[in-house]
Parts: structure tokens; sequence; C-alpha cells
């Protein structure tokens, strides 16, 4: 059998990328932590390349790794996640002093992570990537090994990580015992006489809880707020956007390929779980104090407005899913990358306090946070407002009007927090001197670029949303 | 070919708002001036060359419509950002950006001590940016983005001295009052857009005239429009606001409620002839208001003793001259007058506004007198100024007037022309009682001024000297009489749908004459009464109002209109507002966002205590979770 080795470019050059690092860091004196960051770099931007230009050959690769569209459009948007999630990190590492080539390969590996869960049409592949993801995570968290918070936090994300891995591993033999198939779709599309229902089902919620975790739905989220608080922030903007944007890509593969009578089961828990995770995400925004824990919680709702629109999945939400997903990891990135960006080498900074005066002394950055949180609280005319507009567009015309209603009402209460830290920024006077790094070329690129995307997005989404339309179509032949 | 390049008329300008707006508070006073009325003038070089090109086409073919790009496209409403060239939107380019090159010019030497000079500047090419949208648009969506520009700038540059408390005050009364207008032209645009499913003007006036004379809808949409036309042209009952838009600098008088944007409202009613003449009740309507506000006006133009009141109720009066001539079907007279008027009461803005410099800001012509000797370029072309907007020969307002009162007796009503011919009489009274009281006679000027009255610098009396210029000869290109030589109407008559007239009877050449010799001796008589009044029996004002008080005192106190409007509009309106507030927001919206707001806090503050920072609670409540959905789905 010809095994066609081009069709997956993307993950070959991730992995050597992530050898290269680890080579250079071994053999190179002094590990220069610019050689480190640009090979990094390079292999994002190489593998997001690859995805874009070249068109493989066939639809899958040994039937385990979807070639197609799907994959290639969440591969591009994961290396960009990547990219820009570098280029916060580099500096933000260089100036606390962990710059190492282990930081930098782990992001290539968790990317690579990524790209399997979001590519694998096995449950087997599925499982590889999800487990190379949380492991690089798990390290990346705590890669500040002197501080106590990181160590917290990654012991703490390791913990439920495990406690969660164990139900996703225990789910999937419960399905192979049922079905026989380790196939995604085959596994989940028919379900014959010969399919025992209670272990179908067991299954198949052991599975979701473990993704659930991943992606912070109540009641699995408590974890968030933590673990973002104690992460180095540019690896939360990481954390929070690309294993999302990935485990996410996954779920709206599985919800595709779930058949018939499963999903009018299934639907209904998506329901309410979508109404507790923007409600409770939401409501507990609001009392929060500190910024990193308000935009976990933030994120955390944000996660509901997508679980929300995947409940209509099949009634032709996925274009509206897919531009929020992209929209999304744009926003929230941002967010958490001018958060590192805007941090002091002794700690980041954090209440809502520290961050008065800040739109006046660092007009720049702030300008561009502040945009990231416009856009994250969905006003015009940021990409936010016009993918709330086709979520919940998408919603009313699939006739699913009430949670459309609990939606938009959860969306008004969330931006009066959005606007306590813009008031901070703005409206308040400055309480001190502040001692923040300037920022490189790199951080400057990165929020340049989210600044134009942002609102570029949210005024003339024409070109994507033609694109994602294509792959929905694509997808639901 | 230069008619691609038609969106440069309006771009010129608005890079001048641009540059001025965002730099202007660091450049130097000469240079913002510059840009401000380099930006207008190129406007005006780039119609002058579009013009010199249309005149070269077939009169058939003078209708181009240059799209730039499609703005919205939504469902069936279609519109896109697009121009329109045709001879009325041509005359109208011409008209507001030569106009606007002079004042530009002019402002750069009246305003010069200004501090708020770049604001002035930018506000100003704002205006003539939006002005020219106005006018070049080739649908009304497009046409009301410059209304409402426009509406903007008046707004701005009424309240430009916004430190005085009557200068804000008459900046919100424009604003507000012609809100009344706009919303009448909304309704009228939706009218349409739901009639014809369509807002380009071509599409529009090509559906519309399926329809048959009188059609209910195209009645109403008219009237709709006329309402929007009221507001912002200052008809009555909408144009209260006229006068007191006297608070801004003169020159924004000159260029905004003189010469330009209180004519779009006949510039609107000519655009839209097509559907107008197919709409008799309307244009009845648009002839007697038109009529109305021409004598209004003027009798309370006859008891102001502040010269720019006097030149604001002659612009409201000789604005029901052009409404007159619409509503009787001679669009093209209305748009004639409506140029001629442009240059002739520009100039006379601008010559108070040379007065005032020369007087130290003073506005009242009681303490004005003699001045013809210290301001002999001022007092020459205001004089001129005069001659023609009293309408004798053969000065540009002779024409344009001659050619409504004649119209409105050959095609409309004897009463029209009765109104008229009085109008026109009140009209050359109270200008040259204005002449008059300015630069003749004894001199009442405040001897701390007296002593420092000079004429303007050359850059305020060369634009004066131009005006003045057009003011003798603007009308000869709308010649009576011979066969052919009206050149105007001929050049605009394309642009134009005429009423269907049954018998058009075609008055005699001796008629005519008769017509116009009359209309000079009743001007004629007006001068001489203001003459008499006030040069050789100055006490004689005095007297005639001792005798008729009652009268005078209405008079003076303009009919009570504004004080009317308080009592049965604005108060209730207040109180009702009032009541909306303490009552219905206070206690009824407040206390629901409140407390829906204090819920949520009360939620907050209670679910954080979910976050206890113990791995083994949040293991627990994923326990919970699982727990929960594989029964809720096992147990189904």
């Amino acid at each position: 059998m010809l095994i066609h080795w081009l069709d997956i470019l993307p993950l070959l050059i991730l992995s050597a990328g992530g050898l290269a690092i680890f080579g250079a860091g071994a053999f190179l004196p002094r590990r220069p932590s610019w050689v480190l960051f640009g090979l990094a770099s390079l292999t994002a931007l190489g593998a997001g390349l690859a995805a874009l230009l070249m068109a493989p050959g066939s639809a899958a690769f040994l039937g385990m790794v979807d070639l197609g569209s799907y994959s290639r459009f969440f591969t591009i948007l994961l290396m960009s996640i990547t990219l820009l999630s570098l280029f916060f990190l580099h500096r933000y590492a260089q100036v606390r002093n962990f710059a190492g080539d282990e930081l930098f390969a782990l992001m290539i590996y968790a990317a690579l992570g990524m790209v399997l869960v979001a590519a694998a049409v096995h449950w087997l592949i599925f499982f590889l990537g999800l487990e190379l993801l949380s492991l690089s995570l798990y390290v990346l968290i705590a890669s500040r090994r002197r501080e106590t918070t990181a160590l917290e936090a990654g012991v703490k994300y390791f913990i439920l990580g495990a406690v969660a891995s164990a139900f996703l591993t225990f789910g999937i033999a419960l399905l192979y015992a049922a079905t026989g198939t380790l196939e995604i779709k085959a596994s989940l599309a028919g379900v014959s006489q010969a399919v025992p229902m209670p272990l179908y089902f067991l299954a198949l919620s052991l599975i979701f809880v473990g993704i659930g975790f991943k992606i912070s739905l109540v009641p699995f989220h408590l974890w968030t707020p933590d673990v973002y608080e104690g992460a180095p922030a540019p690896v939360t903007a990481f954390l929070s956007t690309g294993s999302k944007v990935a485990l996410f890509a996954a779920l709206l593969r599985l919800a595709l390929n779930l058949g018939e009578p499963a999903w009018e089961m299934a639907w209904p828990v998506l329901w309410v779980l979508a109404v507790l995770t923007m409600a409770l995400g939401n409501i507990t925004a609001v009392y929060q104090t500190k910024v990193k824990r308000l935009l976990a919680y933030s994120s955390v709702a944000q996660m509901g407005y997508l679980l929300m629109a995947l409940v209509a999945v099949k009634q032709g939400s996925l274009p509206a899913l897919l531009f929020y997903l992209t929209v999304y990891a744009l926003m929230d990135l941002g967010a958490f990358g001018i958060l590192g960006s805007l941090s002091e080498p002794q700690a980041d900074l954090d209440e809502l306090e520290d961050f008065q005066g800040l739109g006046f002394s660092h007009p720049w950055r702030s300008a561009v946070f502040a945009c990231c949180l416009l856009s994250l609280a969905g006003l015009p005319p940021t990409a936010g407002f016009l993918g709330k507009i086709f979520l919940f567009w998408a919603l009313i015309k699939a006739d699913c009007l009430i949670l459309a209603v609990i939606g938009i009402t959860t969306v008004v209460f969330s931006i009066y927090y959005y606007f306590k830290v813009l008031t901070s920024l703005y409206l308040r006077p400055r309480r001190r001197e502040f001692l923040i790094t300037p920022p490189d070329l790199a951080v400057g690129l990165a929020s340049g670029a989210i600044f134009l995307l942002v609102f570029l997005l949210g005024i003339h989404p024409g070109p994507l949303w033609s694109v994602i339309e294509q792959i929905s179509i694509f997808l639901s032949r | 070919m230069m008619m691609d390049y038609v969106w440069l008329i309006p771009l010129f300008p608005f890079v001048g708002f641009l540059i001025n707006g965002l730099l202007g508070k660091n450049l130097p006073k000469n240079v913002v001036g510059t840009i401000g009325s380099v930006a207008v003038g190129l406007s005006f070089l780039v119609t002058v060359c579009i013009f010199a090109q249309v005149l070269k086409l077939p009169p058939e073919a003078r209708h181009v419509e240059k799209v730039v790009f499609t703005w919205i496209a939504s469902g069936p409403l279609q519109v896109q950002a697009a121009f329109l060239i045709d001879p009325l939107s041509l005359i109208m380019l011409l008209i507001v950006s030569g106009v606007s090159t002079l004042i530009h010019i002019y402002s750069v030497s009246y305003m010069h001590d200004d501090d708020g000079f770049y604001r002035f500047f930018t506000y100003l090419n704002l205006f003539v940016a939006m002005m020219l949208i106005l006018v070049s648009a080739n649908n009304f969506l497009l046409m009301f983005v410059g209304w409402e520009g426009v509406g903007l700038c008046s707004y701005l540059l009424i309240g430009y001295y916004y430190e005085k408390q009557s200068a804000s005050d008459a900046g919100k009364k424009a604003f507000v009052v012609n809100r009344i207008g706009d919303f009448g032209f909304l309704l009228g645009m939706f009218l349409i857009f739901w009639t014809f499913g369509s807002l380009n003007f071509k599409e529009v006036f090509a559906l519309a005239s399926k329809y048959p004379v009188g059609s209910g809808v195209i009645t109403v949409i008219t009237l709709f429009l006329f309402i929007g036309a009221t507001g912002k042209s200052a008809q009555i009952p909408l144009y209260t606001w006229l006068p007191d838009a006297m608070e801004g600098p003169t020159p924004v008088s000159a260029l905004i409620h003189a010469a330009t944007m209180v004519t779009a409202g006949v510039y609107m009613v000519a655009r839209c002839s097509a559907l107008y003449s197919l709409a008799p009740i309307s244009l009845t309507v648009v002839a007697i208001i038109g009529a109305l506000t021409a004598i209004f006006a003027a009798t309370i133009g006859m008891a102001q003793f502040d010269i720019k009141r006097v030149l604001a109720y002659s612009t409201v009066s000789q604005l029901g001259y052009m409404f007159l001539a619409c509503g009787v079907g001679a669009y093209i007279s209305g748009i004639f007058h409506l140029m001629t008027h442009a240059f002739f009461k520009a100039l006379l803005f601008l010559g108070s506004g040379s007065v005032m410099h020369g007087l130290s800001g003073e506005l009242d012509m009681r303490k004005m007198g003699g001045l013809k000797k210290e301001m002999p370029i001022t007092y020459w072309t205001f004089l001129l100024a005069t001659l023609a907007i009293a309408g004798i020969f053969p000065f540009a307002g002779f024409f344009s007037k001659d050619e409504i009162l004649f119209h409105s007796l050959v095609d409309g009503k004897a009463i029209y022309w009765g109104i008229a011919t009085a109008a026109a009489f009140i009209t050359a009274f109270y200008m040259f009682r204005a002449v008059f009281m300015t630069f003749h006679g004894e001199s009442r000027v405040d001897h701390h001024v007296a002593h420092h009255v000079h004429e303007s610098p050359p850059l305020m009396t060369v634009p004066l000297m131009i005006l003045a210029g057009l003011s003798v000869v603007g009308g000869f290109v709308g010649m009576p009489l011979i066969e052919g030589a009206h050149v105007f109407r001929n050049f605009l008559s394309p642009a134009i749908t005429p009423v269907a007239h049954h018998a058009a009877a075609h008055p005699t050449a001796a008629f005519e004459i008769f017509m116009m010799v009359f209309s000079m001796a009743v001007a004629g008589l007006g001068i001489y009464t203001a003459y008499k009044m006030y040069i050789l029996f100055p006490d004689l004002p005095t007297a005639i109002c001792d005798k008729f008080r009652t009268i005078y005192d209405l008079v003076y106190h303009k009919y009570y209109v504004d004080e009317i409007y308080d009592t049965v509009v604005v108060e209730p309106i207040k109180e009702g507002s009032n009541i909306l507030w303490n009552v219905v927001d206070a206690k009824g919206v407040d206390g629901v966002v409140n407390g829906s707001a204090g819920i949520i806090a009360y939620l907050s503050a209670h679910l954080r205590k979910l976050e206890t920072g113990f791995v083994q609670n949040y293991a627990f409540a994923i326990l919970l979770g699982v727990v929960v959905i594989t029964g809720y789905l096992i147990g189904r």
C-alpha cells in the first residue's frame, strides 16, 4: 500500500520542528532564546502555510486523520493561534527568564496535539492527540517552576485533567465494546438493534464529560479561573484559545456524526448545559475583582454561546459556529496576550485597581485590549458583535427561540463586567507607577494584527464567511 | 473623461475637513485658511471642467450616473454611492462650490482674530462636502445623507460661539425644528421605497410616470417630501429657526442660511418635478405656502432693526418666491431665482459682515448711518445687491423675480400674483430702508466706535466685488422675450418634467413687457416710500408707528409666532417629558433595571463561593455532572 506522506505535511513539520528546537537546546551553547523562538515560529508558520497551500490527494490519511477542508481550516486557524501566542510569549518569557527550549518545543507539541484532535477521525488518534496536548499544557502552565501559583495551577490542571482523561478513555472503551469499531463516524452513526443502548449512552456521556472538561462547560469548569490565574498570561492565551478551538472542532465533528436517535436524546443535555454555562459564567464574572479570573469566567461564558449554537448544528448553524470560533480565538488571544504584555516583571497585573489609568500611560496596547473586550462583549463594529449576530440568527432560524432569548439576556449582563475593566482603563485616576516592560516587534505585530482583524471581520466578514460556507456545504454533503 | 472624477468634487472639501479637523489646532491660521479655501476651490474647478464637458454633449445625453460603489445591498434595497450629472445638479454644483469658494476666502480675513479659526474652517469644509453630496446624489438616500450632514453643520456653525447662551439655544432650535422636517422627508422616502421598490431618482421617476395625474400615493409622497422642504428651507410653519440662526458668524449666514443649504428644499422639489407634476394638490400646497411665506416674512422684515435679521426674513421671503414658482409649475424659474438669489443674498450678508467688521460688531441699524463715505466698496456693492433683490432692471434679481411674477399670473392664479407683487413692494421698501439707515443720513454710530470705522481689507472686498459683478450680470442668462435667448431654460429643461397644461395660452410679447414695467413700477414705488420715510422725513416712521401701535407691535414681535409655538408645542412636550422622566423612567424602567442588576449581583456574590480552590471539590462537581448526565441518558 502506497502511503502519501506529503498529505500530512503539516503534522510532519510540527513533529520535526519540535525535535529541532530540542536539538538546538541541546547543542547550542547558552541556548539563545531568539533562535528557539525563531525555530518555533517558523515551524508554526510552515505548518500553517503547508495546510493553506497544499491540497491533499485523498480524503483521509490511513483512515486515521481527516484531510478535508474542515481539517485544513482548523489547522490554519490553530497554527495562527500558535504563532500569535508565540509572539506574545517570547518577550514575556525572556524578561522572566524561562525562555528555554522546553518551553518552545512544548508549545509546538501542544500545537501538534491540537491539530490531531481537530483532524482525528479515529478514536485512537483523537486520544493520542488529546494526551499530547494535555501533557504539554500541564508543563507549560507550570513552566515558571519557581512560582508557587504556577505550580499549583499546573498540579490542579493535571489532577483534574487525569480524572477527565479517565472518563474519556473509559468512554471510548465502552463505545468500542458497544459498537465494535474505533472509527469515529462508524461508531456514532448507526445504532442498530444489536447495540446495547445503556452501554452506548454511558459511553457517549463519559466522552462528552471528558471534552466538556477541556472546554470548561459548567459544571466541569471550576478549574478554569484557578488555572488561568496561575499560568503565565501568554500560556493562558494559548490554552484558552488553542485547546478550546481544537476540542470544540472535535465536539462539532462528533455532533455532526451522531446518528438521529442518539442526537434526539443528546441535544436536551446540550441545551441545559448551554444555559448553565452562559448564565453561571457571566453571572459569576460580575463579582470578580481580578481581571484574569474575570476573563476566565468570560471565556467559560463564550464557550456557553458556542454550545448554545451547537444545539442547532443539524439545522444549519455550522457556518455561524465556525465563524464565532475564529472570532473567539482572535479576541480572547488578544485579551490574554495583551494582559501578559502589560505585566510587570515581578507579577502580572491582576487586580482591577492595577489597571487604572493604563489607558493613558500605555495607549496603544490598552487600545488593543479595549477592542478585544468590546468584541467579547459583542459591541459593534467589532467581530464579536457580528459573530454573536450570526450565532443568534442561526439559532432563531432553527426555531430555538427560548434558548436564543436566554443567551441574549446573558450577553446583556456580560456587558457590565467588560465595562468594569474599560472604566478602570480609561475613566479612573492612575493609582501608581507602572514598571511595564516595553513591547518588542513581535508583540507589536501580533497585537496590531489582532486589532485590525477584530475590526475587519466586524465590518467586512464576506471573505471569511464565504470560505466557511464552502466548508459547511462540503461537510454536510 | 473628467466626468469619471465627479467623486472628487465632494472629496476635496472632505479631505480639507479631515486635515483641518485633525491637525488644524497646531497649524498656523494662514495654512488652515488656505487649505480650506483651496479644497473648495478645487471642487469648483472640477465642476467647471465637467460643466464644460457636458455642454459639448447633445441635450438629450446630458444625464450621466457615475457609480462609485454599492453602498447598501440588502434584499430589495439596493443603494449605490453614485453621482448624477445632469443640468440641474450641475447648476447647483456650480452655485454651491463657486459661492463657497468666495465665502471661504472672505472668511480667512473675517474670522482672522477668532480663537476657533480651525474649528470654523473644519465645519465649513464639512458643510461644503455634505452640500455637494446633497445636490449630486443619484438617489434619495444619499441625498438624505447630505441633507442630514448639512443640518449637522448648520447646527455646529450656528452654535459656533457656544459660550453664548443665545447662540447655543439657536443651534438647538435649528436642529430640532429641522428634525421635524426631516421626519417628513424620511416618511416620504419610506413611502417611495414601499411604492416603487427603489430609491434611485431615474428609476423612481420612470415608474411614477405610469401613474395617473392626481394619484393618491404620489400626492402623499410629495406632501411628505414638502414637509422636509419646509424645515430645511424655512417655510411656514417651520421657518422660525432661520432668523435665530443669525447667531452664527456672518459668513455662515451668507453661505448656509442664504445661498446654499436653505435652498436645498427648492432643489429637492425641482429634482422631484416628475413627482410633483403628477400631484396637482401638492403643487397647490407648495404655491400657497410659498406665497404666504413670501408676504408674511416680508412684513416682519419691515420692522426689524438688526441688519442680519432683516436679511434673514428677506431670505425666508425670497425662498417663498422660489416655492411659489415651483408650485405653479415653473420649476426652472424657481431654480433661476435660487441662483440669482445666491449671488445677491450672499453679497448682502457679506456686506453686512463687512459693516460689522468696520463697526466692531455692531448689528443695530439705529446705531449706524452715514457709512457711505468710510466704506465705499461695501456701500456700492451692497447697493447693487439691493437693487438686484428689489428687482430693478437690468440687475439679476429683476429677471428671475419678474419670471416668477409672470408665471404666477399666467400658470397660477391672480391671487398668487397679487400676493407676490405686494411682497415685491415690501421687499423693495425694507431693503432700501436698510440701505438708507446703514449708509445714508447722519451718523448715529457710538462715538467710541466711530473713530475707528474703516473699510475692510481686500481679502473681504474682492469677494464682494465678484459677487456684485454676478448680481449685475447673472440675470442675463435668462433673457426674456427673445425666442431661444433664455439660455438658462434651454440648458435646464431636459432635467425637469413640466406640468401637463390643458391648453397653454401663449401671451403676447406686449403683455410680457407690460408685466415687466408694472413690476418695476411697484419696486420703484417701494424704493420711493423708503426714501421718503428715511431720507426726506426721518421723523415719519415714528409717527406712523405711534398711529398704528397695535399693528406695529404685532409685526415687531414677529406676530408672536415663537411665543405661540412655545405655549402650544414646546411647553406641553416638556411637561410630558417630565412625567415620562420622573414617573415612567425613574420609577418604572430604572426600578426594573436596578432590581435585575441587584439580583445578578446577589447571585454572583453567592455563586463565587463554589470556587473553593480545593481540587477535591472540583472533582466532585465533575462526578456530579457525570452522574446527572448518564442518569438522564440511560434513565430515559
